[in-house]
């Protein structure tokens, strides 16, 4: 009897499912496939030549500064997230803070609710050479810095911007998670005999850990794949400074190039993909224990 | 117990250091959008306009042609069409994996949606812009329909509802439905008449945190429109930045009537927004 109702479910899930596949996998898996044909045919008749956009890339030394600037991009923002959101859920979740506590965290979420071309225009203004940061250096007896305009203090303003972008997520997922933990473990602590500082190290901290593999996962996800704000603020400059994989793909698109830029999508793909399988299974090991 | 005043004052201080910096660059754009470029210019450091006008918001009347009532048509369409399928497909989808996960072709399907969240998405806008040409219903002068399937995808917004309804559906009892196979109910009635109504906050959670991701959305829009004809608000303020010579009062106006609804809804349901979210987040 039930067997026949089973198209029903079917029919459920076909929407989802026709989405995930044709909008989902199928692009995926034409892209990965694009990547192994020559650009110039694309349209017309693809021509298979293995794995020569490959060849082209690895052996690109803009690629390598461009995934090499990815990296050290993605593990600063990452640490730096989470270290800021852990910090900020404590505060946020401290006892003394009752009027406001409501006020505060809808600031520290609302860049992250807000969408992204908004603040990064903002934050552009803010970082140009004659813009508000600058002047307030000049009233404190500072040189102006060329904040977009030198490598190593753009990459720095980006991360600064993404971090003002998405640390309420991150802040809001350690709030959860400290609700959960069990109160009367600090009690129990508390009597015998641990401080403030050790019932942080061995009860707060080990209960984060849920919160802590989610947004380690998520943040790098999410890092590896920065896109807008290249594209937004910088243009991957100034000197490819902040040329990001994704971004630097996205320029080999936009010169037709799609054997290359899909190359470069699919091994920033494959690197993604292994390094969360790894997190994910070194965080569910953790939890095993 | 002396200490404690000093500390909570110190709390005090540094959350409202951060509350200013996240919320100030609002004030500013706000403000901007009431000034003069020469004004902007000059006094970055001024909040507000030393002359106040509307230059910023007539600039914005018309652009490329169009008013900006006409760009935010686009965005209620666009945002409202991308929610109601991100809705409805993760709700119904999500169903049918609790129901039955281990009906052949579901796994398949799941683990699409999963891998999809991987890719980077403007990457997957090359072959989705190949796909969506070719197909001609997808695309052409004021159709939405490519730009709004291409964004109800794992690759934009729906992975926050997929989980929060999986979250959900992991906290309903199955008893529920066995009982409801027991009394002869078919599939539907069970979906329609047993869980659809313990669905309804979740669905209306689910439904405000995908308007407000979608309301901002630019990228897929910009690649799968053909011409201005279906540009959001969003879209056109990267595009009115793309070029030299930028307006900054025209932009700072743009920037506030996109973010001005978002706030608004936002402040309104504060409380649904933020749990959902990491109610949603907390199960991937």
């Amino acid at each position: 009897m039930t067997e026949l109702q089973y198209p029903c479910l079917y029919l459920f899930i076909g929407i989802f499912g026709i989405l995930s596949l044709m909008f989902g996998i199928y692009p995926l898996i034409k892209s990965i496939m694009l990547s192994f044909h020559d650009s110039a045919t694309v349209f017309t008749n693809p021509r298979f030549i293995g794995m020569e956009n490959y060849l082209e890339i690895f052996g690109d030394s803009y690629f390598w500064d461009s995934f090499q600037v990815t990296i050290f991009f993605t593990a600063v923002s990452v640490v730096l997230n989470l270290v800021a959101a852990l910090c900020l859920a404590q505060l946020l979740s401290y006892k003394g803070v009752k009027r406001g506590a409501l006020f505060f965290k809808l600031a520290v979420f609302i860049p992250f609710i807000t969408p992204d071309v908004v603040g990064a225009l903002v934050w552009k203004q803010f970082f140009n050479t004659n813009g508000a940061l600058n002047q307030l250096l000049g009233i404190i007896g500072f040189a102006p810095v060329n904040w977009l305009n030198e490598a190593f203090t753009a990459v720095g303003a980006l991360i600064f911007i993404e971090l003002w972008k998405h640390v309420g997520l991150y802040t809001i997922i350690f709030l959860t998670n400290y609700q959960l933990i069990d109160t009367t473990m600090y009690e129990a602590a508390g009597m015998d005999g641990a401080n403030a500082w050790q019932r942080y190290w061995y009860i707060t901290l080990p209960a984060l850990r849920p919160a802590f593999v989610l947004n380690a996962v998520y943040a790098f996800i999410q890092f590896m794949k920065t896109y807008s704000v290249s594209r937004l603020i910088t243009f991957g400059g100034p000197n490819y400074a902040t040329n990001f994989v994704s971004y630097y793909a996205y320029t080999k698109y936009e010169r037709m190039d799609f054997g290359e830029a899909t190359a470069i999508a699919t091994v920033l793909f494959a690197f993604i993909i292994i390094l969360t399988l790894v997190g994910m299974k070194m965080g569910d090991k953790g939890n095993e224990d | 117990m002396k200490t404690k005043k000093s500390i909570v004052i110190l709390v005090y201080l540094v959350l409202s250091v951060v509350a200013f910096v996240m919320i100030y660059p609002f004030l500013w754009m706000f403000f901007a959008s009431f000034k003069t470029n020469p004004d902007i210019i000059q006094n970055p450091l001024n909040l507000l306009p030393q002359k106040w006008t509307l230059e910023g918001y007539r600039a914005i009347e018309n652009m490329s042609g169009y008013s900006v009532w006409h760009y935010f048509k686009n965005s209620i369409i666009i945002a409202g069409g991308t929610t109601v399928l991100m809705v409805f497909s993760t709700a119904m989808g999500g169903y049918a994996l609790y129901r039955k996960r281990n009906l052949p072709f579901f796994g398949i399907i799941e683990k699409s949606f999963m891998i999809s969240l991987m890719y980077p998405a403007v990457l997957l806008l090359i072959p989705l812009y190949v796909i969506v040409v070719q197909s001609k219903v997808l695309y052409g002068t004021g159709n939405y329909l490519g730009i709004i399937l291409a964004s109800a995808t794992g690759a934009w917004g729906a992975a926050l509802p997929f989980f929060l309804f999986k979250q959900f559906f992991a906290s309903v009892p199955y008893s529920l439905v066995e009982a409801s196979t027991i009394d002869g109910a078919s599939e539907t009635q069970i979906f329609f008449w047993v869980i659809c109504p313990v669905m309804r906050p979740v669905i209306s959670t689910a439904t405000l945190i995908s308007f407000l991701t979608s309301w901002g959305l630019w990228l897929p829009v910009l690649m799968l429109s053909k011409d201005m004809s279906t540009y959001t608000l969003a879209s056109m303020l990267v595009n009115i930045n793309s070029e030299l010579g930028v307006d900054l009062s025209q932009t700072a106006a743009l920037s506030t009537v996109v973010t001005l609804p978002v706030i608004v809804i936002f402040l309104l349901t504060q409380r649904k927004v933020m749990e959902g979210i990491a109610a949603g987040s907390v199960k991937g």
